[in-house]
């Protein structure tokens, strides 16, 4: 059956290959021996153009969240560049709090449950490309990058509550080839947490690189 | 490790060997011809990258990828750079006519099937952030679906609503719209207040906003609305009123 079904496809692929070459091949003469002239009439057509202007960007790093330690991030992230300026991107991101100094300290009751701990937070940002440029691996090799600068806000769950968050940084773009970037990013996320009884404004800082599909 | 007998290995195999000289073909059917005395091919997608090489009058060029309204070209003498929209739109087709790249206007926006997208404002001093899904029925009229997160200091809140949108003058640059819609909002207090409850309420909401196209597919949108939460129970004789405003963008496809 499994190879009943190679063989299957195999033929189709071979079917496949022959009829695109048989376009574009020359057209025989007819038996009549008269021979038309073959006049490629091709149209420009715009819609055929592969437009790149979205990328999927899977991110890793690492957060620091204020009083509960330095925690390793994960998350996806969706752009779309508006112009060679201008980008937006929505943000998925999830992280972990450790266990605070006072809880290490002191060996009570933790202050959050495991479930608590869990930080997960979404945002969304406009990015601008401050400094484009080019990095030259070698005298053949060239990548463009960009120096971009992004702001935004966005809702982090953590500790029980959401919390509003605004968020800003700086990263940077390497265009490894057509299909994908390097991105490396440093930011810093601010929100409130009362979580020790006042509300105080946390910075929480974050930093990251990505690997994006360019589509 | 790929194993080359593997069912999948040969379905991966065929959908190169059917796209890839697909993919092939159709580029080729991008030629143009250069018309005025040169164009200029940048390094990179943007204006700020230099001009490394030109392609001269007479000379043909394939379109092989665009990035925003940048396009990368490869000439006839194998040179390869990124041409700008308004270059590009000076060479010729194959038919020897001046290129037209349909350039999405305000008419496209008008004649649009769906909008996504995010704004962000204020609801009742919370910040609030939301998204949206736009569906256009006429020119003048769309229905529409919002969720929505707001975060205040001491309660959080998440709605969802739908709405009636009519956009009585479409083809005005800042267009304004007026809405109608009805939802449903829960109200969560957070966690460290002393006996929290959550309460959940319908609601009816009016609102305006402005809409502005901007370019390609690609709008802005400011908009205020007024809620009126149906929460009157036998303790409490009136209805909540709440206000809202926010900013936002979306694309239209």
């Amino acid at each position: 059956m499994e190879t009943g079904l190679r063989r299957f496809l195999l033929i189709l692929l071979i079917c496949g290959q022959g009829t695109v070459w048989a376009q574009q091949g020359p057209v025989a003469a007819p038996e009549g021996g008269l021979v038309e002239p073959v006049v490629e009439r091709s149209e420009f057509d715009e819609s055929l153009i592969d437009s790149d202007d979205f990328e999927l960007i899977a991110v890793f790093g690492y957060i620091s969240i204020e009083d509960f330690g330095v925690n390793s991030l994960t998350g996806l992230s969706l752009a779309y560049h508006v112009n060679p300026h201008v980008f937006v991107r929505a943000t998925g991101l999830r992280s972990e709090g450790d266990r605070t100094s006072f809880e290490t300290l002191t060996g009570g009751a933790p202050l959050l449950t495991a479930q608590e701990r869990e930080f997960e937070y979404y945002r969304l940002d406009l990015g601008y490309n401050l400094l484009p440029g080019e990095a030259f691996l070698d005298a053949a090799t060239t990548f463009n990058t960009a120096l971009y600068v992004s702001a935004g806000m966005g809702t982090t769950s953590f500790a029980g509550d959401d919390r509003s968050t605004i968020s800003y940084g700086i990263g940077y773009r390497l265009i490894l080839w057509e299909y994908s970037a390097l991105y490396s990013e440093f930011r810093n996320n601010v929100f409130d947490m009362d979580v020790f009884g006042e509300n105080k404004s946390t910075s929480n800082l974050e930093f990251t690189l990505g690997i994006s599909l360019i589509f | 490790m790929i194993n080359i007998f593997s069912t999948k290995f040969f379905l991966l195999v065929l959908i190169l060997g059917v796209l890839l000289p697909a993919a092939v073909r159709a580029s080729e059917n991008q030629q143009l011809i250069v018309a005025e005395p040169f164009i200029d091919l940048h390094s990179g997608p943007g204006s700020a990258y230099p001009v490394l090489q030109v392609l001269e009058r007479g000379e043909t060029l394939l379109v092989l990828r665009q990035v925003t309204n940048w396009y990368f070209v490869r000439g006839q003498r194998e040179v390869e750079g990124w041409v700008n929209r308004d270059q590009l739109q000076l060479t010729l087709n194959p038919q020897g006519q001046r290129l037209q790249l349909s350039q999405l206007q305000q008419d496209d926006f008008i004649q649009r099937g769906w909008e996504l997208g995010v704004t962000t404002g204020e609801l009742e001093q919370a910040p609030v952030m939301s998204i949206y899904l736009n569906r256009a029925l006429t020119a003048n009229m769309s229905v529409e679906a919002t969720l929505a997160q707001a975060i205040g200091s001491v309660s959080s809140s998440r709605l969802a609503k739908g709405n009636l949108i009519m956009q009585p003058f479409a083809e005005w640059n800042y267009s304004p719209f007026f809405t109608l819609g009805f939802g449903n909002m829960r109200v969560q207090p957070k966690v460290t207040l002393v006996n929290p409850i959550d309460r959940d309420s319908d609601f009816g909401q009016v609102g305006l906003g402005i809409r502005k196209f901007i370019n390609r597919n690609f709008v802005l949108r400011a908009e205020i609305n007024q809620y009126v939460l149906f929460s009157a129970t036998n303790e409490r004789d009136d209805n909540e009123e709440i206000e809202e405003w926010k900013l936002g963008f979306a694309v239209f496809f």
